[in-house]
């Protein structure tokens, strides 16, 4: 029986007036309960399912995200960095080859330069936009926190996993687009600009703007989702911030610092390598041997990837933990 | 139905529950009365998942409330006036709850209509004042056309608008078969919304109990005396049955000489004319009648406190 239905019996059997109209209050006010009205349009009754969904939970979290001012901030420059980037490299290019114009010798150089090398330029955007995701990552969360909001949320949707999940896929998407939109019209600066410096990829890199042209705004959108799982570990926006830049930026130095000539150089070179930061670079190179890259272990590109993957679900997964047994007070 | 059973909650070292257990009835408004600090808030706050209890279970309909299918047509709740979004528009916000559970995009409309709020959906609702704000959480607590609503402190922050507004909405939710509870410090405020009454004190539920029948057992008179001749005032009153003299502790404003008396069971013209036959001498004498307030404070702390007078009844 629905839920509707269980409603009338249980009416029924008290022998309740159903009718609101006849719901007048026993102090004799003017008060009257408005009942729901059915949809009036398709997509309307198809959108008002009375239930929770996935679905209805992401299409509120969008709703919700539309109107902060920071989301949109943060997605400005996630979308401009890359643009950004690409011209910076382009205006460094042509000034260089504007110093050397009498020898012609840089000039020479710079028309040599492997057009791996310029794509990387033009998406080395991603680098300070790996922070910017990752920062609206933790505030897609914690923002919540601080305005007492997550209250509302929660009693609108009590289901915290079904929570995090709707806000990590509107996050995502959002992410996603900006780096899309911003990877494109990097891409198209490339093309258009005239930078001084040409050459085929080589053959081993024939599929490198492939993946930084789609997987690139795909790593951004798994630093996203990496904020938001710290965001919730932390619930506080100072301390979600720290976590990010901590394992995007601080921890990889300390790591560097640490590593000298001691007998753990090795290990701690294999640990760099796997800090996020490091593996958005070799994923964003498109490695496929660690020959290229030179001595010791470096995980190809893909494996990069999924290596991010890891780490994102691991901080995914130790929000979640939390944030379904936090208590809301 | 709201069914609270057992529920037991400890923060750090302080216990904030301990084994409570009441229903919030179907067709009741239930009120669950306690100073500041009792636990009320902690137990509509477990009621509704925010917090998790150490032991106990609150069923909505026979369902926890975070197993339920659609929370928001089965619960609706207010809990704080400042829990909308604050970037968010008055309308977005409610058409991002009501998303949440698949409900009718109309229904934001109407429920703004029905707390007033209807000329500032535009606006933001970091931007609302507290009354506007719990107008608002109101609104959101409608929007599912819940079957059990939970007011913490409802009336709290509101105009008198306002208020009649909560209890209009209380009672209709109570005519139409709903359960509501709602939670309050103030006995006055219990007395003109609640049927039935849970008292809470220090974690515990100390009474549960109607407010018809709270009232009738509390309304009680008794008089007030304060003589220099103790002695003869008990030898006067000795041989009238039913009634009970109690002697209070000293007080300040009193004369040195002066004992302080209750005296209960007793009219108030025929105890006058008693003492006057008899020759006592009286420095006070005068009516006194228990308020619900302090009715309630007499429960909570255990009947400490002391008996309102009433100024027109002073000989």
């Amino acid at each position: 029986m629905s839920a509707d239905g269980d409603r009338r019996a249980r009416r029924s059997r008290r022998n309740i007036a159903a009718n609101p109209d006849d719901a007048i209050p026993r102090h004799g006010s003017a008060f009257v309960w408005l009942r729901q009205t059915p949809g009036s349009t398709f997509l309307g009754a198809c959108r008002q399912s009375n239930r929770l969904t996935l679905s209805g939970a992401v299409r509120a979290e969008l709703r919700k995200m539309r109107f902060q001012r920071s989301t949109w901030v943060l997605l400005l420059i996630v979308m401009l960095l890359q643009p950004l980037s690409t011209i910076l490299a382009v205006w460094s290019a042509r000034g260089v080859v504007g110093l050397d114009r009498g020898s012609g010798c840089l000039l020479a150089n710079l028309l040599h330069t492997p057009m791996a090398v310029n794509w990387l330029a033009g998406a080395s955007g991603l680098f300070p936009g790996m922070i910017v995701a990752g920062i609206l990552g933790v505030l897609a969360v914690t923002r919540e926190f601080s305005d007492a909001a997550i209250e509302s949320t929660l009693m609108a949707n009590p289901r915290r996993g079904m929570v995090l999940m709707a806000k990590g896929l509107a996050l995502a998407l959002l992410i996603w687009l900006a780096a899309q939109v911003g990877l494109l019209f990097s891409w198209i600066l490339e093309t258009l600009l005239p930078s001084g410096r040409s050459g085929p990829l080589p053959a081993d890199k024939s599929g490198l703007v492939l993946i930084d042209l789609l997987g690139g705004p795909l790593m951004l959108a798994l630093f996203a989702l990496m904020g938001l799982g710290l965001g919730a570990l932390s619930r506080s926006k100072v301390g979600g911030i720290s976590l990010v830049l901590g394992l995007t930026l601080i921890l990889p130095l300390i790591l560097g610092l640490l590593w000298g000539p001691g007998a753990h150089a090795a290990g701690l070179q294999i640990l760099l390598r796997l800090m996020p930061a490091s593996l958005l670079g070799t994923f964003l190179s498109g490695l496929n041997q660690a020959t290229e890259a030179g001595g010791g272990w470096w995980p190809t590109w893909w494996q990069a990837g999924l290596i991010m993957a890891a780490w994102t679900a691991l901080c995914c997964a130790l929000g979640t933990l939390v944030f379904r047994r936090a208590d809301i007070n | 139905m709201i069914v609270i059973d057992s529920l037991t909650k400890r923060f750090g070292s302080r216990k904030a529950l301990s084994h409570v257990s009441f229903t919030a009835e179907d067709g009741q408004v239930t009120g669950l009365l306690g100073p500041k600090g009792a636990g009320k808030s902690t137990a509509l706050r477990i009621a509704l998942g925010l917090v998790r209890p150490d032991a106990g279970r609150v069923l909505f309909d026979g369902q926890p409330f975070v197993r339920l299918a659609s929370p928001m047509r089965t619960a609706g709740a207010v809990l704080n006036p400042h829990s909308a979004h604050s970037s968010c528009r008055v309308k977005d916000y409610l058409l991002a709850l009501a998303a949440t559970n698949g409900l009718d995009r109309q229904r934001v409309g109407q429920v703004l209509d029905m707390v007033g709020l209807q000329s500032v959906t535009d606006r933001r609702t970091g931007s609302l004042s507290l009354e506007m704000g719990r107008r608002l959480a109101i609104a959101a607590a409608l929007l599912g056309d819940p079957h059990n609503l939970v007011l913490d402190e409802p009336l709290k922050g509101l105009d008198s608008a306002g208020i009649k507004l909560v209890k209009d909405l209380c009672r209709s939710f109570a005519s139409q078969g709903r359960a509501v509870l709602l939670s309050s410090h103030m006995m006055s405020e219990m007395a003109r919304i609640a049927d039935d009454l849970v008292i809470i004190a220090r974690g515990r539920i100390l009474e549960r109990t109607t407010v018809a029948r709270f009232i009738g057992e509390h309304s009680h008179e008794s008089i007030y005396a304060v003589t220099p001749q103790p002695d003869q005032l008990k030898a006067a009153l000795a041989t009238a049955a039913g009634i009970r003299i109690t002697r209070l502790p000293p007080d300040e404003n009193c004369p040195p000489d002066a004992a302080r008396f209750r005296i209960q069971g007793a009219p108030l013209a025929s105890t006058a004319s008693i003492l006057a036959q008899e020759g006592v001498v009286l420095y006070e004498f005068q009516q006194e009648q228990i308020s619900l307030e302090q009715a309630y404070k007499d429960v909570v702390h255990g009947g400490r406190g002391e008996l309102q007078r009433r100024p027109e009844a002073r000989l």
